[in-house]
């Protein structure tokens, strides 16, 4: 417990970044023990990343039963799948967009607005107006409600870059979009929240 | 590229909101331009919102059962639409993962594959710990943790470990508890308790040595996570002396715990139990000496804008702190390898699981999941703080 200076390194010393990823390593190795049958590996991968990606289906399906189902599709398609994971993505990015296939397979209203609402969420990112205060000036609930009440593209693409914590060329891969869309979808979104929060009375 | 000039791209801005480092150019550039700074906090709120919509979304345990059985063949099951769970219930994750970690009893001594930890390596201080500040999830709030060295009015000083002096001002919205010794009177129905002792290998009862009676505005707290293969984590708790939930059934001998999965587990209380409990307090109770925890906004002049303020004034430890490492196991908790635990369940003897949940490695790790809940961010401290 009281490591600190007792090996004689200086703090700075110690100091390391975060790193972006730090069970990377072992997820890879799950699913390799996965594709050799290992259903602890499975178990010790849903406790890992089960939460988030439940969270991220929640947020674009809004129904808590279906979301578990989409989720257990998930796991299943994982379980069947781990051999086909090439390393290119991270583990949990590669789960999510599992997901997405998932329930955009369940739902056709999912499919429907995620093909279609390009038009809608991907027009160039306008610069930053007065009401962008307004989310300056919310509380964390006030803006969590507003996501609720936002378009299903624009909780999908804030949902992976702030709930999943994946980087914009992550999202990309995962919405199979180019990176421009992305950003500008993500600027879109925001914009969508400020406008929500700013005719709820906080830009005043 | 001249960092001067160009203000930080979407994908900067982003990463900071993850709380992902910052190359010190962009960290200068973020220093001198008003527009960033702008940009910086907008999406930093838009990601407190997204973390606080999604934060504490968990798997329920009978899912991964039901997987394993789709998997084993069994005809794959359909989950009725339910109402789904209110969101900010789901409050003190953290610590609940310490009290499992430490009812395991050998986080802090064994790493994932067995081995002993490296503590004098497995963890870093980092630069908001440096300046006396600890990160949480949430990017406006921060703790500071130490010894209450002087309270002037409204405000207080915190000498942290690294002997920090940190400036904490409060106001009349600031909820400041201390912590105190309470009798067996205080445990009632409906109270939130976490309670150390002995456990029995039935997994279904535990002599108290230490109620700890929980803050009232901390309720709530989730299930504790689910074992591998869907073992009843508190069941395993209470083998080990550890239980937390609602109080229920109090009677002369004791009482009995609903842990947040309905698992009941009868508590036997003594004369010789402990109960500690929380009462309100203002700053000119708080006493100079003892473990206090502060949560709130940091401030550019270095203070700390409170929004909880916890003391433990029972602690007479030399010099408490946040530690960098789950709690050591109390003393007569059996320190088991992994490898012996968590028992297969009877019916699955297939699931000998290899790894164990993951113990903190910083400070900010303590927090996770706790989003703004600034109560359950300083119950969290001062627990992990022991006392």
């Amino acid at each position: 417990m009281n490591w600190a200076g007792a090996d004689g390194m200086s703090p700075v010393a110690m100091v390391e970044p975060r790193a972006a990823s730090p069970h990377e390593g072992d997820d890879a190795d799950l699913l390799r023990r996965i594709v050799g049958g290992d259903r602890t590996a499975l178990v010790a991968l849903y406790q890992r990343h089960g939460g988030v990606v439940l969270a991220q289906i929640g947020l674009v399906v809004e129904d808590r039963g279906l979301s578990e189902e989409i989720l257990q599709d998930t796991m299943l398609a994982v379980w069947r799948g781990a051999a086909s994971f090439r390393g290119r993505s991270r583990v949990r990015s590669w789960i999510i967009a599992i997901a997405r296939r998932q329930a955009r397979d369940r739902l056709r209203r999912y499919r429907a607005n995620v093909v279609d609402d390009g038009f809608l969420t991907d027009r160039p990112a306008q610069e930053p107006g007065p009401e962008d205060v307004a989310l300056e000036r919310a509380e964390a609930e006030a803006v969590a409600n507003a996501i609720r009440s936002l378009g299903l593209a624009h909780r999908e693409v804030l949902g992976l870059v702030f709930g999943a914590g994946l980087t914009l060329a992550e999202t990309a891969e995962v919405l199979d979009v180019p990176l421009g869309t992305v950003k500008s979808r993500l600027a879109a979104a925001r914009a969508a929240l400020a406008r929500s929060l700013s005719e709820k009375g906080y830009a005043r | 590229m001249s960092r001067t000039s160009s203000h930080l791209t979407l994908e900067e801005l982003t990463a900071h909101a993850n709380g992902a480092p910052m190359d010190a150019a962009a960290r200068a550039h973020l220093g001198t331009c008003v527009t960033c700074r702008a940009e910086a906090r907008r999406w930093n709120a838009a990601a407190d919102g997204v973390r606080l919509l999604t934060a504490g979304s968990q798997p329920p345990p009978s899912l991964v059962d039901e997987t394993l059985a789709a998997i084993n063949g069994a005809p794959r099951s359909y989950r009725r639409p339910r109402p789904g769970r209110p969101r900010a219930a789901l409050a003190s994750a953290a610590a609940v993962v310490l009290l499992v970690a430490t009812a395991y009893g050998l986080t802090s001594v064994f790493g994932r594959d067995g081995r002993p930890v490296d503590g004098a390596g497995s963890a870093s201080p980092d630069a908001a710990l440096a300046a006396g500040l600890t990160d949480t999830d949430c990017t406006n709030l921060k703790v500071v943790a130490g010894t209450l060295q002087e309270t002037s009015g409204s405000s207080l000083v915190l000498r942290t470990e690294n002997d920090r002096s940190v400036t904490v001002t409060t106001s009349g919205s600031t909820e400041i508890t201390q912590q105190v010794t309470g009798g067996l009177d205080d445990i009632t129905n409906g109270s939130h308790v976490f309670v150390t002792g002995q456990g029995t290998e039935s997994g279904d009862k535990v002599a108290a040595r230490r109620v700890a009676i929980m803050p009232k505005s901390a309720k709530g707290l989730p299930s504790p996570p689910r074992g591998p293969g869907g073992m009843n984590m508190t069941e395993m708790m209470a083998e080990r002396g550890h239980t937390h939930g609602a109080v229920t059934d109090v009677s002369d001998t004791g009482f009995t715990v609903v842990a947040a999965d309905d698992t009941r587990i009868r508590v036997t209380t003594s004369s010789s139990t402990t109960v500690i409990k929380q009462v309100d307090s203002g700053p000119d109770q708080l006493e100079e000496g003892k473990f206090t925890v502060a949560v709130g906004s940091p401030g550019d002049d270095g203070t700390l804008a409170a929004a909880t303020v916890q003391q433990n004034s029972l602690s007479d430890k030399p010099a408490p702190r946040l530690p960098r490492e789950l709690p050591t196991p109390p003393d007569g908790l059996p320190k088991i390898r992994p490898s012996g635990l968590p028992r297969p369940p009877h019916d699955r003897p297939d699931l000998r699981p290899r790894a164990l949940p993951t113990p903190p490695k910083e400070p900010r790790d303590l927090f996770k999941g706790l989003g703004c809940d600034s109560t359950a961010i300083a119950t969290t401290a001062i627990f992990a703080a022991g006392g």
